[in-house]
């Protein structure tokens, strides 16, 4: 079968993108087989455009019947795709469009302006559904347009520069394509980690192109500490569990890019109850160094400017207060501050500061002028013996 | 760079290049290149500049706290000025004189209603030197007093009374803890059970779980939560939006960040029971996440419940629209919802207009607005309620507006104000005249009960039958018999017997909690059993008929089973749900 020929019978059948999963020589690979307008483009989940994998898939690819009723599926309808004749010029054109328009029209100025909305407008109309690292881009820009934050915006914008960069000189290193893993969802790389055993300490809704509609669960693994997120969109499955939950991994894929990695749960048994000893380890892997914190964040924010937020586990050596101000004290007396956010979590983590003793809590890290600020989503404290887990958001 | 050159460009990029860009544009070095060649530079610069920044600050605060929602303005009056928990010598835990505790306990806003059951406790923990009669009320108050959303407050409260109804209370809570600890979750979640454990319990026992949820263990709690956020894979948005219901005076805080999700939920019905229970739950984060959802939502119905839920934490922003609603909307959906957020919104100058919706067709609209105008308090209302009193048949209409009578006197007692003592409940219902043959009809029901006592349920039905032949209008032996099938769990016979034994002797029935308990419990479980089977609208009339009722001594958690269930029946979206809402096993 020519490839124009596999072109028009996947789309015939309403097909835009066949994933294979091939294992081959010992060495498994994703194969994503896509039927662009003109060309049909094969590419391995290492990069690769030509070699065993591929060979196998093309081969697959021949022997498959796309007449609808063996798909059991009605033909899709014809997805909305901005014409240009290649999808990667389509992305790269328009945040440059929206970068220029913001920049012309000044921060201050840009929510309201016309040439803004209009460039936004067109990044949301991309592609259907629209990848989650673009849809939470573009959350992030509005709320970053809208309450003014210079930094955050030059930040947004120069990473989306970056991936623009990636998009037009079509090399393809590594650093490239875990970048446009994390934005576009595309030619993932990923490790394969099993038995692991791993606890959620933290859950919310942030915005994407609407608001609330990425999921996060963070989850924290018992052996090292690293935090991992568990992402979707509101319409996605997700994995089953509570939060808190104590998850056992039988199979899970962890992709490379931007802190905290993102996890996908392929085999895995979730219960509410987490028993003490849990939390007790994961007191003992929390970071005890604020100054730790900030050289990780300015390493991770050098490496993906626009998507990462980091989250991690915190140990204070204290907790003190400011007033009504709570601020987490390492052993060298760095002060740590607590977000006031103004949603009724720091007062709630206040009272509990007050009444017990901390082991560890978890959240995000962010910077206002210049200063880290610890937005907490989960404390685990002592009371009369015993840990306890507190959510708080 | 040097300082001055980053203001520059920081400048620049706040003001964009259409304003003093040579500047910009000199700054960077780039006179002559394209607008997106300056603005990648421009950003890239200004990035790289402010990332060697980040950390090198160490404040002790936030550099940029964001302020928490403003508070609406509070309505003034003499009674609100006892307020809770405050310094200034008018708090409700430094109240002495249990009458006045008493009148808050039943005309004081939701939070003064719990702050007053907390003090009445400790009052009569010590009631040395205060008047008999006082402690009388207020034990009395205390073992009467049905609200449902003080049932948590209540059940702790009548522990530490001395007597029958201590002993009862803490017999009551040993057996929820007993049942509590039985729940086992390892299975559900281990794939082994494909049943939710806690929604498969028997309705009575999953209404009084629920009502002292705060109580449970931290795991049976988050898997709730779980449940409400749709993350345990079994349940069906139907029995979501129950639970959320059930849950709705919780008052647990461990469930707020799942809540607080459940504002955003797809279905409407969850997210307005959200509000509402978010609306009980104490808590700081309760109130930004209200406010948020009240600006964004539009739907009326969703606004108005909303709006409520910020009342009952004293935010009164949502009065003004609630007050439109009222006005304009016709569905009596959307008008009982607006008058149920009056209730913690309004205030006296608003009880003309809710008193207008005491001649309303829909039976529904009719009591919600008797409850708003007992929280309103306007002795005004006390008029028109005792001419409904006079015209109206239905005793849960009555129960209402003589609870509602009672709030309004209390108020006005507070607030100093002169009581002229209206009639209230003017009709009574006449007793029906009883046989003279008296003592075969007891001996028949002293027999009856001996069958019973020895197992002979047959043989104790037949006297039970006598008895009642023998003495028509006695509803003794009618109500044994009714509680020898309840007992037995034949509800439908249970039923029948329960029936005729109101229609006999009506206040026996209903002014004995424990038959009100049986009667409510026996006609919820049939109808649950005429749901499972089909025969939805048959179940639907069964809990129309026992809401129409007098059940002020019937258990909170029954009422409240029985009022999600009517919502349930009611609404055709979910009427398909029965047997899959409760017993759906985990999809693989």
């Amino acid at each position: 079968m020519s490839d124009l020929d596999a072109v028009a019978a996947m789309r015939a059948a309403g097909l835009s993108r066949i994933t294979f999963e091939l294992s081959r020589d010992g060495k498994e690979e994703l194969v994503v087989v896509t039927a662009r307008e003109d060309e049909l483009v094969c590419v391995s989940s290492d990069g690769a455009t030509d070699g065993a994998h591929i060979a196998a898939a093309r081969a697959l690819l021949a022997t498959l019947s796309f007449e609808s009723a063996d798909l059991g599926v009605a033909p899709a309808p014809k997805p909305t795709v901005v014409a240009a004749a290649n999808a990667d010029i389509a992305v790269a054109d328009a945040l440059d469009d929206l970068l220029t328009a913001i920049i012309r029209a000044g921060i201050d100025e840009a929510e309201d302006s016309p040439a803004v909305k209009e460039a936004i407008k067109r990044i949301t109309s991309l592609r259907e559904p629209l990848p989650l690292g673009l849809s939470r881009f573009v959350g992030r820009l509005r709320f970053a347009l809208r309450t003014h934050e210079l930094t955050v915006v030059a930040r947004l914008l120069d990473g989306a520069s970056r991936l623009v960069g990636n998009l037009r000189s079509g090399t393809r290193s590594e650093d490239e394509r875990v970048r446009l893993s994390a934005w576009l969802d595309r030619g993932r790389v990923y490790e394969t980690i099993h038995d692991r055993v791993l606890v959620e300490v933290g859950r919310e809704w942030v915005d994407g192109v609407e608001p609330a509609s990425i999921e996060r669960r963070y989850l924290a693994h018992i052996g090292d500490g690293e935090v991992f997120v568990e992402e979707r969109a509101r319409d996605q499955q997700s994995s089953v569990g509570s939060c808190p939950r104590y998850v056992r991994v039988g199979l899970a894929e962890v992709e490379q890019g931007p802190l905290p990695r993102r996890i996908r749960l392929l085999q895995y048994a979730a219960s509410p109850t987490v028993r003490e000893g849990r939390f007790r380890e994961l007191g003992e892997l929390a970071n005890t160094e604020f100054e730790e914190l900030a050289f990780s964040f300015r390493y991770d924010l050098k490496s993906f400017p626009a998507l990462t937020e980091p989250f991690v586990l915190v140990a204070p050596n204290r907790c003190e207060f400011e007033g009504e101000q709570l601020v987490l004290i390492d052993a060298e007396s760095r002060p740590l501050p607590i977000a006031q956010d103004g949603e009724g979590t720091a007062a709630l983590l206040s009272e509990i500061v007050r009444a017990r003793d901390v082991l560890f809590l978890a959240g995000r890290v962010i910077d206002r002028a210049g200063a880290l600020v610890f937005v907490p989503f989960s404390v685990v404290s002592r009371e009369n013996g015993a840990l306890a887990f507190h959510r708080l958001r | 760079m040097s300082e001055a050159r980053l203001s520059k460009l920081r400048a620049g990029l706040a003001r964009g290049l259409g304003q003093g860009e040579e500047d910009v544009r000199q700054t960077l070095g780039m006179a002559d290149a394209s607008d997106r060649d300056a603005a990648r530079a421009l950003v890239q610069i200004v990035f790289a500049c402010e990332l060697a920044e980040v950390g090198s600050h160490q404040p002790r605060r936030d550099p940029a706290p964001v302020a928490p929602s403003d508070d609406a303005s509070a309505k003034t009056d003499a009674v609100d000025h006892v307020r809770v928990g405050s310094d200034d010598g008018a708090s409700m835990d430094k109240l002495e004189d249990l009458r006045t505790l008493v009148g808050f306990l039943r005309a004081g806003t939701r939070l003064q209603r719990r702050a007053a059951l907390t003090r009445l406790s400790e009052r009569l923990a010590e009631p040395k030197g205060i008047p008999n009669e006082q402690v009388r009320l207020a034990t009395d108050t205390l073992t009467s007093i049905r609200d449902a959303s003080l049932a948590y407050e209540l059940s702790k409260a009548r522990e530490s009374l001395p007597g029958a109804v201590g002993r009862s209370a803490r017999a009551a809570s040993e057996q929820w803890r007993k049942r509590a600890a039985k729940i086992q979750l390892e299975e559900f979640w281990d794939g082994v059970d494909p049943y939710d454990p806690i929604l498969s319990l028997p309705v009575e026992h999953r209404g009084e779980l629920f009502l002292r949820v705060r109580d449970l263990p931290d795991d049976i709690s988050a898997h709730l939560g779980a449940v409400i956020e749709g993350g345990d894979g079994v349940s069906t948005t139907g029995a979501r939006r129950e639970l959320v219901e059930m849950l709705r005076y919780g008052g647990d805080p461990r469930l707020v960040p799942a809540l607080v999700s459940a504002l955003r939920d797809q279905d409407p019905g969850i997210r307005m029971s959200a509000a509402s229970a978010l609306g009980h739950i104490d808590d700081p984060r309760v109130s930004r996440a209200l406010v948020d959802a009240y600006d964004r939502v539009m739907v009326d119905e969703q606004r108005v419940a909303l709006a409520g839920a910020l009342g009952a934490t004293g935010d009164r922003r949502g009065a003004e629209y609630v007050r439109s609603v009222l006005v304009e909307a016709d569905a009596p959906r959307t008008i009982v919802g607006a008058l149920e957020a009056s209730a913690d919104l309004f205030g006296v100058e608003d009880s003309l207009a809710v008193a207008e919706h005491l001649q309303a067709e829909e039976r529904t609209v009719v009591e919600q607005a008797v409850r708003t105008l007992g929280r309103t308090a306007d002795a005004r209302a006390l008029g028109p309620l005792a001419e409904l009193a006079a015209k109206t048949r239905v005793p849960a209409l009555r129960a209402e507006i003589e609870e509602a009578e009672r709030a309004i006197i209390a108020r006005m007692e507070l607030r100093g104000e002169e009581v002229e003592r209206v009639e209230m409940t003017a009709r009574e219902e006449e007793p029906k005249e009883r046989s003279r043959f008296g003592f075969r009809a007891y001996w028949d029901l002293l027999i009856g009960h001996m069958w019973l006592a020895l197992g002979a349920m047959g043989a104790a039905i037949k006297r039970y039958e006598s008895s009642a032949e023998r003495r028509p209008g006695w509803g003794a032996p009618l109500v044994s018999m009714a509680m020898a099938y309840s007992g037995r769990e034949q509800h439908a016979q249970a039923l029948s017997a329960f029936r005729r034994a109101s229609e006999s002797d009506r206040r026996r029935v209903e002014r004995n909690p424990l038959y009100a308990h049986a009667m409510a419990l026996a006609y919820l479980r049939r109808a649950e059993e005429l749901e499972i089977d089909g025969r939805v609208d048959v179940a639907r009339g069964l809990i129309g008929e026992v809401l129409a009722m007098d059940l002020r001594r019937a258990p909170s958690s029954i009422r409240i089973e029985l009022d999600v269930r009517r919502n349930r029946l009611h609404d055709p979206k979910t009427r398909a749900l029965s047997r899959a809402s409760r017993r759906a096993p985990r999809l693989a």
